[in-house]
C-alpha cells in the first residue's frame, strides 16, 4: 500500500464501521504492533515478584518529581518568612531593605568598596 | 481440572482458571492479547521502551483485577479500557515531568527515541504515520488509535474511552483535520 493510500484511509471521514474490511485490514497489517519476545514471561515474572505496579524507573522519577516539588515549597515559604521578618523589622519594604543594607548611608558603601 | 493447552479456549474458561490459581491460562491470555495492547500503547506513545513496560503493566492490572471483571463486557473490551487510561496516565506523567525539567514536550522527546529505536527505517509509513499521531493531542490521539487502527465502531470506541459518541465524532473529526494536515507534506 502506497502512502497517499493509508493516509486517505487514516483521514478519510468518519464512517460506520470504517469502510470496507479491506481497508480496516490494510490499516491493522501496516500499523501492526508487538512487544519483544519473552513478553508472556516478563509480565508473569513481574507478577510472581510481587513488583508494583509502577516499576523502578518510575520510583526514580517519581522521587526526583517530589524532591522537586519539596525543594520548591521550601523555598517559596523561605522567600515569604524573609519578606514578613523585614516587614516586622522595618515597618516597609524597600530594595535595600532586601539587599540587608537599609541603614547604611552611600559613603559608607563607597567607603566599604574603595577601602578609602 | 488440569488443562495442558488453552490456545483454543474462550476468554471466559481463561478468566475462571486464571482465578482459580492457574498462571498458564493468564499466559494464553497476554499471547492473546499482546498484539492488540501493543497498537494502543506504542499507537498513542510511540514505538519507546516505555511502552514495553506501560505494556506489561497493562496486563499485571489485569490479572490483579480480574476479580472485579463481571463478563458483562467483552474481556478485549476490558484490558482496551485499562491500557487507554494507562497510557493516558502515563502521557500525562511524562509530561508534568519533562515540563519541570525541559522546554521540550514529552511528545518530542518520544519523537527521538523512535528515531533511535530499530523502528527507524522498518516501515517508512508506519513511521510517518506514528509520527503524525505524536503531533496531536493526547485525547485526540486515543480515539484514532481506537477507531481507525483498532477498527473499534463509534459506539466501542465511546464505550472504552467512557465519552459520549458525539464527543468522540467531533474529536475525530477534528483528529482528521489535524493529521491531513500533518501528512499532506509527506505523500
Amino acid at each position: 500500500m502506497k502512502n497517499p493510500d493509508i493516509f486517505r484511509l487514516i483521514t478519510s471521514p468518519p464512517v460506520e464501521k470504517q469502510g470496507s474490511g479491506e481497508d480496516e485490514a490494510n490499516i491493522k497489517d501496516i500499523m501492526s504492533f508487538d512487544f519483544s519476545e519473552g513478553f508472556e514471561d516478563k509480565v508473569l515474572a513481574r507478577i510472581n515478584s510481587g513488583i508494583e505496579v509502577y516499576g523502578r524507573t518510575y520510583a526514580i522519577e517519581k522521587s526526583f518529581s517530589l524532591a522537586f516539588y519539596r525543594i520548591a515549597f521550601t523555598a517559596a515559604a523561605a522567600v515569604v518568612i524573609l519578606l514578613l521578618s523585614i516587614y516586622l523589622k522595618e515597618g516597609s519594604f524597600s530594595f535595600d531593605l532586601l539587599l540587608g543594607i537599609g541603614d547604611i548611608d552611600s559613603e559608607s558603601i563607597v567607603c566599604l568598596l574603595t577601602g578609602n | 481440572m488440569v488443562i495442558s493447552s488453552y490456545r483454543e479456549s474462550g476468554d471466559d474458561i481463561l478468566v475462571k482458571a486464571t482465578l482459580e490459581g492457574d498462571q498458564n491460562a493468564f499466559r494464553e491470555i497476554v499471547s492473546r492479547y499482546r498484539k492488540m495492547v501493543a497498537r494502543t500503547v506504542k499507537g498513542m506513545l510511540g514505538d519507546t521502551v516505555y511502552s514495553e513496560d506501560i505494556g506489561q503493566e497493562v496486563f499485571i492490572k489485569l490479572y490483579h483485577s480480574l476479580q472485579e471483571f463481571r463478563g458483562e463486557a467483552k474481556l478485549s473490551t476490558y484490558i482496551q479500557k485499562i491500557a487507554v487510561n494507562l497510557t493516558l496516565n502515563e502521557i500525562k506523567r511524562r509530561k508534568r515531568f519533562f515540563s519541570m525539567f525541559t522546554h521540550k514536550g514529552s511528545d518530542e522527546l518520544y519523537e527521538y527515541d523512535v528515531a533511535d529505536d530499530d523502528y527507524a527505517g522498518k516501515n517508512d509509513v508506519r513511521e510517518l504515520v506514528s509520527k503524525a499521531l505524536m503531533q496531536i493531542d493526547p485525547k485526540f490521539r486515543s480515539i484514532v488509535v481506537m477507531r481507525m487502527l483498532q477498527g473499534y465502531s463509534t459506539k466501542e470506541t465511546s464505550e472504552i474511552l467512557s465519552l459520549p459518541v458525539g464527543t468522540v465524532l467531533s474529536r475525530l473529526s477534528r483528529a482528521q483535520e489535524q493529521l491531513r494536515e500533518i501528512l499532506k507534506n509527506q505523500k
